[in-house]
């Protein structure tokens, strides 16, 4: 649950308040641009639709109740925005290249080599089906409970747990498939 | 690898997200890892796999990136939603308005009245084929020809109306009115009543 802090900047934002609005933007819109980055793994699409989603959340604020947390609730619209981009077409996906776009590090060959490790693990989980795929970054990456995640996709805490597990067994196949671990 | 390997793949992968197994699955686990060779394998899988998702490196963004999304954010929300035309202002849909909204009454005792008159159209004007018999047919040629060709034998013709059958009429006539009669028609009915008319008169 949010905190008392919170709650009183969705009940300003729900009022058209600009400075409510901007720093509920500005506490989650890094979050949720890195979750889109991680679905799509395209930096452009990934800019276009946090944009999209931001308005969309603030457009519909009205109709949120506080029967999840704010940001179960945000994660939902991302998460069935994004899927639905994701459905329209066949995405090329890592688009861009990953060292290209990173944070200069210290060691530039240490930096380079874990790029290249974690890349594998990313394009393996690119490869995933859709809903698989969602899972895995709501719960590997992104550190949702089981709880969250089933209230994000509209399913059984069960069924959640049973097809993240499959999606980990599923993505160590992929790896193993491809000599990479 | 046996059955059991599955539900310990999946103790696995909840102890390496960080999920606190109960103590009872905690020490099931250590005592099957230490027997199952390939759980062991997945364990350590599973360990590179999640430390690799932590060292993942994700594309450096400026702050300006953000703000400018941010303003882009603010002045999407303030603009007016896309205009939809709303047609049922235009075009208001009549059973969904005024004297439909009671369609639920309406519609049932509506077309039980039409029903109604229908069958009572159909009662009315609608009468069932039935082909004519042999003998009603000469009797309606008999009738159009006594009306048309002779004025005197009108009072024939209305007593022709009271009898159903040629039979009949034959029956109720004497000698001297057959003879008339024929004498009357001879040239316009068929072949075949003439001939029938004098057997049946000997």
């Amino acid at each position: 649950m949010e905190d008392s802090q919170e709650i009183r900047l969705i009940d300003l934002a729900k009022n058209g308040d600009r400075d409510a609005i901007s720093r509920l933007v500005t506490r989650y819109e890094r979050e949720i641009f890195y979750f889109i980055y991680r679905m799509t793994r395209d930096v452009e699409d990934a800019k276009d639709l946090t944009q999209e989603v931001l308005i969309k959340v603030f457009r519909k604020l009205g109709g949120f109740k506080g029967n999840s947390s704010f940001r179960t609730w945000l994660y939902r619209i991302a998460t069935n925005h994004t899927l639905n981009f994701l459905s329209r077409g066949p995405q090329l996906g890592m688009k861009a290249p990953l060292s290209a776009l990173s944070d200069p590090s210290p060691s530039v060959s240490e930096t380079m080599e874990k790029n290249e490790r974690s890349g594998h693990v990313a394009r393996a989980v690119h490869r995933l089906p859709r809903q698989q795929k969602a899972i895995v970054i709501l719960r590997a990456y992104e550190g949702l409970t089981y709880r969250e995640i089933a209230e994000v996709l509209g399913c059984s805490v069960g069924n959640c747990k049973a097809a993240y597990h499959n999606a980990v067994i599923k993505l160590r196949e992929i790896l193993k498939n491809e000599l990479l671990m | 690898m046996n059955s059991s390997c599955k539900n310990f793949q999946a103790l696995i992968i909840d102890l390496q997200q960080g999920d606190p197994l109960p103590p009872k699955d905690r020490e099931a686990l250590e005592r099957h890892l230490a027997t199952c060779p390939d759980c062991r394998a997945f364990q350590q899988d599973i360990i590179q796999m999640f430390k690799e998702m932590g060292d993942e490196t994700l594309p450096y963004l400026p702050d300006e990136f953000f703000q400018d999304m941010r303003e882009k954010i603010l002045h999407g929300l303030h603009e007016s939603a896309p205009r939809r035309i709303h047609w049922a202002r235009h075009f208001p849909n009549p059973f969904q308005s005024g004297w439909f909204s009671w369609r639920k009454i309406f519609v049932p005792a509506l077309s039980g009245v039409c029903g109604l008159l229908l069958g009572f159209f159909i009662a009315t004007t609608w009468t069932p084929f039935s082909p004519p018999s042999k003998h009603a047919s000469v009797g309606t040629q008999i009738q159009k020809t006594v009306v048309q060709k002779s004025p005197n034998t009108l009072a024939l013709v209305e007593t022709l109306e009271d009898y159903i059958t040629i039979d009949e009429f034959l029956d109720s006539l004497d000698d001297r009115d057959i003879q008339a009669l024929l004498g009357e028609l001879s040239r316009d009915l068929p072949e075949s009543l003439l001939s029938e008319t004098e057997n049946g008169t000997g």
